[in-house]
Formats: structure tokens, sequence, C-alpha cells
């Protein structure tokens, strides 16, 4: 007997289907870019982005201005009795 | 650590973080005493925990702070401090041209969004680390660096004439 006819034609699936719901998570390249300058505009979305350290010293030109401005002297200590 | 040795560390950034962040130069005085009198109070409990006195002072302050603001018409403040006396130990830059600096500082943090300017001037003027500030503050230490690198940023734009 030919079984031949009964054989259905190569279907060829698109490389990446988005309607299919069984898409392999391996298809998904593409990362969310959590540098600072694609930061969220919420504050408080609970996403980790990266803050660079050199970003966050102390001892840059602004730190020193307000260093030079805040640096007023404590009152005097209380009596601690 | 003593608390006179605490006192010594902390006071001069607490001091400075409550002007920068609102408090008159008197108001600030008698709060920084306020709260190492409540931290006195409590001195029992803090034996061997030196760590944690850094943030557990600027809450108290905070605190305290809060509840003036209740309550302001029940508080009469000393009067032998004045905000005119509002000094500074700079020798190389006359006392107008720091008195004009400070206010500008305290204009742009005041346009700052609270968030941002309170972790900015915990991390800057009260010289907290991001653990401390993040306990304080009750967020994750990655949020606590984006909200003093956006303030950076921010700061940066408002005050670029100065610099």
């Amino acid at each position: 007997m030919d079984i031949s006819i009964n054989r259905q034609p190569n279907i060829q699936r698109p490389a990446f289907d988005q309607t299919s719901p069984a898409q392999p998570q391996e298809n998904k390249t593409e990362k969310p870019d959590l540098s600072i300058t694609n930061a969220p505009a919420s504050l408080d979305d609970g996403m980790d982005i990266n803050v660079p350290d050199a970003a966050l010293t102390r001892n840059d030109e602004l730190g020193s201005l307000v260093n030079k401005a805040f640096n007023i002297p404590a009152p005097p200590m209380p009596k601690f009795e | 650590m003593t608390i006179e040795e605490h006192y010594k560390r902390i006071a001069p950034k607490l001091t400075n973080w409550l002007v920068a962040t609102g408090s008159p130069y008197a108001e600030a005085c008698d709060l920084v005493q306020d709260t190492f009198l409540k931290l006195w109070s409590m001195r029992d409990d803090l034996r061997d925990n030196d760590s944690a006195v850094s943030g557990l002072v600027f809450t108290i302050a905070r605190n305290l702070r809060k509840n003036k603001f209740r309550d302001d018409s029940k508080i009469t403040f000393v009067d032998d401090i004045k905000d005119g006396d509002l000094g500074t130990t700079s020798e190389t830059t006359p006392a107008a041209d720091i008195d004009h600096l400070r206010e500008r500082l305290n204009a742009a943090f005041a346009q700052l969004p609270p968030l941002l300017r309170e972790a900015y001037t915990l991390f800057q003027i009260g010289e907290l680390s991001i653990r401390e500030i993040a306990h304080e503050t009750g967020v994750s230490e990655s949020l606590v660096k984006v909200r003093i690198f956006r303030a950076k940023e921010k700061l940066k734009t408002l005050l670029q004439d100065l610099r």
C-alpha cells in the first residue's frame, strides 16, 4: 500500500511566533536596559536599577559646595545625668 | 562608645541636616539636644550596638520634628541661640558668601521631590551609609542609590551657575 499520499508537507514555523503560547523562553534574547538613564519614571516600582558607584561619591564638586555651606557648629552638649 | 563620644561624632552632622531640610538653626539646636537626651534615656538598650546609633539618632530627630510641627504652639525655644549666630568653621570664605550659598542650596533642596531630598541629604550631610538610609527609610539599597543619583542630577542642573 502506498502511504505517501497521507504525508503532510513540511510546515515551516516562523522563527519567532509571537502568537504561540508555547514560545520557548530562549527566543527572548532582548533584556531590559536597566541603566540609570533608562530608569522608569516611577521611583517606587521596585526595579533593580544599576547606579555606578562613581556616581555616589560625596567628594565631587556638588558635594564640596554642600559641605562648604553646611558646616554649622553643633549646639553645646547637654548634661547627661 | 559613650554618649558623649556619639554626640561629638553625630551632633554636627545632625545639626546641618536639620538646617538643610528646613529647620531654623535655633530649632535645629533644640532638636539635636532633645534627640540626644532621648538617646541617653535609651542607653541601656544601646550597649554594644554602636553601629545602629547614627541611624537611630536621625530617626529620633525626624520624629521629634514631626511632633513639633503637630504642636508648634506649645514649644518655646531657648533664646540663647539665634539664627544670626549661625556660624561656620570656614576660614577661607567670607560668612556672607557662605550664607548666600546656603540659601541657594536650601532653595534647591526645596525643589527636589521629598524622597530624593531625604535620601541625598541623609547621604551627603548626615553622612549615613546607603545601608543605613535604606534601613531608616524602609526601601532597598538600590532604590536609595537611584534617589541619590537623581537628586544629584537635579541639583547640578539647579545650581549650574555656581560651578
